[in-house]
């Protein structure tokens, strides 16, 4: 699935925003979308979530192992296109 | 020793769960104390970035604090939490000795492993968190912690001297509950050790295959509770 591209040309007076290829990945199975550099990773995220149907805060994303603070972007996180975001679960258990 | 505070608040039942905890261990009761501050503290925890700033910051929620009662299991987020508060009870000049991976690798580990189970190579599994170790380079380290979380149950994976004559040890309290993971984390050494650029000594590299590792029964920590008790 690939997002960001929906459907219609906007106006050509309204800035081209650079945009990346972000894969996030659960469990083998892997959604891409285009996606805004410089926006919140975080709002993909929730996006993510309610079509996976999944509680956002169920979950921890990961960028190369590292957990994705709140509020950045891909700028900020350094991505090129085709990085991944791993969803992991949360794990409990005693000592 | 270790001191352990606990803020209670507003607990009905604090007495009752104050024994049950005392009764684990009889230094305990010898070494609890009970401090009744006039510190006010908010009626709802607040959610917290620890710590703030860090790339790898954890974010705890009120749902994760309550997994601190007694006779809950304790989440990732809180073991990783506690691993960065400890980070920062190490001396500045003493941090880069050591390399503390979260609670989720060990956990993509197993993952990608159980996924390629027919196709089972090192470098597969590998290849899954070949980045996260991208800013480190793990056999400068003298010891490295990989939090184990597997069936319910939490230990802990220490390798030691990484770069020189490596040694793993398995602190787990429950004896032979986390087995058969020992491969796993040799063949990971194995493929970072050729991933940095050591691939002329690949006899190195089936050193790590055959490292052997060393199971400890960690049964309790000695500690020294005190008791915070916050009324308003």
């Amino acid at each position: 699935m690939v997002k960001g591209l929906s459907g219609r040309k906007k106006p050509a007076e309204e800035p081209v925003l650079p945009k990346v290829t972000i894969c996030i990945a659960q469990d083998g199975d892997e959604v891409y979308f285009r996606y805004v550099r410089n926006k919140k990773i975080q709002n993909l995220l929730t996006l993510y979530c309610k079509e996976k149907n999944i509680d956002y805060r169920s979950v921890e994303f990961l960028f190369n192992g590292k957990r994705i603070a709140t509020g950045r972007n891909a700028n900020q996180l350094g991505m090129v296109d085709g990085d991944q975001i791993d969803v992991m679960t949360h794990n409990i258990g005693g000592g | 020793s270790v001191e352990l505070e606990f803020v209670v608040l507003d607990d009905l039942h604090w007495s009752e769960k104050q024994e049950n905890i005392k009764s684990l261990d009889l230094k305990y009761n010898a070494a609890w104390k009970t401090i009744i501050s006039e510190c006010s503290f908010k009626d709802s925890f607040e959610d917290i970035i620890y710590p703030d700033g860090d790339p790898d910051a954890v974010f705890l929620s009120k749902r994760d604090i309550e997994l601190l009662q007694p006779r809950t299991f304790i989440n990732d987020t809180i073991i990783d939490f506690y691993i960065k508060y400890l980070v920062t009870k190490i001396k500045p000049g003493e941090q880069h000795r050591f390399h503390f991976f979260n609670t989720f690798f060990f956990q993509k580990l197993v993952n990608v492993n159980r996924d390629l189970y027919r196709d089972c190579e090192g470098r597969d599994v590998f290849g899954c968190v070949r980045k996260w170790t991208r800013n480190v380079n793990i056999f400068e380290k003298d010891y490295i912690f990989i939090p184990v979380n597997f069936s319910l149950h939490w230990s802990l994976i220490v390798i030691c001297h990484p770069g020189e004559g490596p040694c793993i040890l398995h602190m787990d309290s429950i004896r032979g509950s986390h087995k058969g993971f020992e491969d796993l984390i040799r063949s990971y050494l194995s493929e970072e050790w050729k991933e940095r650029g050591n691939r002329h000594e690949e006899d190195i590299a089936t050193k790590f295959l055959n490292l052997d590792f060393i199971m400890l029964q960690v049964l309790l920590l000695s500690l020294t509770p005190s008791l915070l008790l916050f009324s308003r």
